[in-house]
């Protein structure tokens, strides 16, 4: 293939996907009772868009199946057909087929022939019901012909599911400490569907003393022979956190015979239906969608592209500039070429900050995933929930963008799940039936604010705490704030097996939630009150890609500590350090004894100087938790360009990233979770 | 002299969350010249963390040449570890050695 048409087809997929998104928001907002006709039409030009670009490149099956989705719409939008609950269930669920139709064509991968015919068959006797639906039945038997994989309603027993073994490799992605990722769970539902068989595989397991216990290093072959669909299937491993490759043995002799339709060749054998999936843990097809927002390509705002021309213009003229003062007069004139070199420095700074901007992306990208969610688990909960979103034009770096994803989606389940109350409930508590969710984002300075809420239960404070007390995170007579209190359900020990629904259950992942907003280094709030609702606030930096920090000596390393983790820089006087028997070496700051972790000792440095009150101590917070850094000197606040460990080299704890300093150097950027949680274990030990 | 093996007690609630202290506990064996018992009585609820654990540990001292004997028997423990298709141990019997396998 031409580079030419490997980029249109990178084009068309890129339009169609941000197209289904849009389909997919028209259809959860169209009103049964009184649907709008301009949204039934904007629904029908995706379908129809999509056909005519698929069957311009030739993706045939894309085309076929669009072909019927566009018959079904057409009828709708002239108003033959009523639009129905089922009827938008049914269309959202092509807008999943044709999402994965075009992932599976654009990775030149095999299309799930059978959940294709499955969808296919249901819009085709949706159509069926209409009525003259003899007339248009036939008419859409004709224009699908030249396909031969789509298949007739002339025989609908043949496209009913028969009995089918399922190959699926499963390979858990997530720690295991969060929530639903211990894999038993999903043999077990898989199990329900059929006959199960399960092998596991224990060829990643490392060496003992290697073994991460948080990691899932085994990976399970599971044959499942069931009579249920590729879908049913999907709908269970899409709640495991692993990747899953599905893949069909069906015996030859009961593959379903796709109908012949007149004066076509007989359709070729299928092949076996295969999917790649890489669930989410998103309902629907969120999964899908998730893949599609990863992506290596950027879509660009054109002004902010002619914004980084003007600049590198402005540089080149500025260099032209200083090259004339160089070769020019004899001596140089300093002055001037000080000037120069400002001038330089400026535009320099303006080019970052273009670059940074063309990075950054509107949140609406991560938000655009919550309206199916919200339907789906609001329907499966039997809970009337209405969302609103605000500041979806909020941007975002795109790194960051990308990783918010999942915690934002175990906020809104978690709200879904445990926060807003059912129908009765909430109306025996005098509110409105219909629960509210609310995702609202914006900008504060330099940083961005998420916030995900809703007006249901909200906390029980007292039940929290006396939990607390009995798993002995709170000593029997330690007094805690309100606000301390429901910190606790971000403490690793709370769970859903030990906390109750009423309590509303929110301790469910939180811990993993805040400690991967804080690897952004972002931070968590809770905000909560009894009956009227919870939120959570997220606040994250801008980008990853530029991180302001302070530069300390250790040693004869040079070490970058970012500066949101920073709460004070002390020097010390003699005396001020403690010695406490299970903690080690402590400092009293603000009142309370924090644990002092000596950065020569933890990188294994020869430092300038042993006695803490010749050199400097930063204090540092994480997870609410305080730490003392000390360091040798203090050398200067400075912005540093982040350059990945594990791409350049590999991971090192404690050590968050590098970067590259003015003389050349390479200064290491501290992880001060990391650091964090190395002191408490090294405390526990 | 003759001393009597060291014995692992598995908590009641054997989860990804003891799984850390479990591991120190079992890294101080991993290479233990004799044999090394595990007690599953008490299990009531466990995990695949912590099933995966064990495995490893069984695994390694097999390579080892090392024996590890199970003690006690607990349906919990069974379940679970059949539930992912993976055999640690044989909780057959106190005097039982290892049977550190996987189905793969």
């Amino acid at each position: 293939m031409t580079l030419e048409m490997d980029q249109f087809h990178s084009g068309f997929f890129e339009e169609a996907f941000e197209s289904l998104d849009a389909m997919e928001t028209a259809l959860l907002q169209l009103d049964p009772g009184a649907p709008n006709a301009e949204a039934i039409n904007s629904i029908f030009r995706v379908a129809h868009s999509i056909k005519g670009g698929s069957g311009m490149f030739s993706f045939t099956e894309v085309a076929s199946f669009t072909h019927t989705l566009e018959t079904l719409l057409d009828e709708l939008r002239a108003g033959r057909m009523p639009v129905t609950r089922p009827t938008i269930d049914l269309l959202l669920k092509s807008t999943d087929v044709l999402r994965g139709m075009l992932q599976a064509t654009q990775r030149k991968s095999p299309v799930d022939q059978q959940t294709v015919a499955d969808i296919q068959f249901d819009l085709e006797q949706m159509l069926a019901k209409r009525p003259s639906a003899a007339d248009t039945a036939a008419a859409v038997q004709v224009a699908s012909a030249p396909t031969n994989t789509s298949l007739s309603s002339a025989k609908p027993e043949s496209l009913r599911p028969k009995q089918m073994t399922w190959t699926i490799e499963f390979r858990p992605t997530a720690r295991l400490p969060e929530p639903g990722a211990d894999p038993s769970r999903v043999f077990c539902e898989l199990a329900e569907l059929g006959t199960m068989a399960l092998v596991a595989h224990a060829d990643k397991l490392p060496a003992f003393a290697d073994l991460d216990p948080e990691v899932c290093y085994l990976t399970w072959t599971i044959t499942l022979t069931t009579e249920l669909t590729s879908e049913a299937i999907q709908n269970i491993l899409n709640w495991a956190e692993a990747d899953c490759q599905l893949r069909a043995e069906e015996p030859a002799s009961s593959r379903p015979d796709p109908a012949p339709i007149a004066s076509n060749p007989p359709p070729p054998p299928s092949p076996p239906p295969a999917t790649n999936l890489t669930p989410t843990g998103d309902a629907g097809g969120n999964s899908a969608k998730a893949a599609t927002a990863d992506s290596n390509s950027i879509r660009v705002a054109t002004e902010k592209l002619d914004e980084l021309m003007n600049t590198v213009g402005e540089i080149v003229i500025a260099q032209s500039m200083l090259m004339q003062l160089v070769d020019g007069a004899e001596p140089p004139p300093v002055d001037r070429i000080r000037a120069g070199l400002i001038h330089l420095e400026r535009n320099v700074r303006e080019l970052q900050e273009s670059v940074m901007r063309v990075r950054m992306l509107p949140i609406r990208s991560a938000f655009s995933r919550f309206p199916r969610l919200v339907h789906d688990l609001s329907a499966r909960l039997n809970k009337q929930i209405e969302l609103k979103m605000t500041g979806e034009q909020t941007e975002l770096d795109k790194k960051v963008l990308e990783k918010i994803g999942d915690p934002l989606v175990h906020l809104v389940r978690n709200s879904i799940d445990h926060g807003i109350e059912l129908p009765e409930t909430r109306i025996a508590a005098g509110k409105s039936a219909v629960g509210t969710l609310f995702l609202n984002a914006y900008q504060l300075g330099g940083s961005i604010v998420i916030e995900v809420g809703d007006d249901g239960a909200g906390l029980n404070l007292e039940r929290i705490l006396s939990k607390a007390r009995a798993k002995g995170l709170v000593g029997p007579n330690d007094f805690l704030s309100d606000e301390a209190v429901a910190n606790l359900i971000f403490q690793p020990g709370f769970s859903t097996t030990e906390v109750t629904t009423e309590l509303s259950g929110r301790g469910v992942g939180m811990d993993v939630v805040r400690r991967n907003i804080e690897e952004l280094g972002g931070t968590v709030e809770l905000r909560t009150e009894v009956g009227k609702g919870s939120s959570v606030v997220i606040t994250l930096p801008l980008t990853l890609a530029i991180v302001d920090g302070l530069s300390v000596a250790v040693g004869g390393e040079v070490y970058i500590v970012p500066l949101v983790a920073i709460i004070a820089s002390l020097q010390f006087k003699r005396g001020v350090a403690r010695q406490l028997a299970g903690v080690g070496e402590v400092l009293l700051f603000r009142g309370d004894y924090i644990p002092i972790i000596r950065l020569h000792d933890a990188f294994n440095l020869e430092p300038r100087c042993h006695d803490l009150d010749l050199g400097s101590v930063m204090v540092v917070e994480c997870d609410g938790r305080k730490v003392g850094l000390f360091v040798d000197e203090l050398l200067g606040q400075q912005q540093v360009v982040v350059k990945s460990m594990e791409t350049n080299y590999r991971r090192i704890e404690g050590v968050s990233g590098a970067t590259i300093l003015g003389d050349g150097s390479v200064a290491l950027i501290l992880d001060i979770p990391g650091l964090v949680r190395y002191a408490a274990e090294r405390n526990a030990a | 002299m003759i001393t009597d093996p060291p014995v692992v007690l598995l908590p009641i609630r054997s989860s990804v969350r003891e799984c850390a202290a479990l591991k120190r506990q079992l890294l101080a064996l991993v290479a233990y010249p004799g044999a090394v018992r595990i007690d599953v009585t008490d299990v009531e609820l466990i995990d695949t963390a912590a099933l995966q654990l064990l495995f490893a540990f069984c695994r390694e001292r097999i390579a080892k040449d090392l024996s590890t004997i199970w003690q006690g028997d607990s349906p919990a423990f069974r379940a679970a570890a059949t539930a992912v298709s993976l055999q640690v141990g044989d909780s057959a019997g106190p005097s039982s050695h290892s049977a550190c396998q996987h189905d793969a």
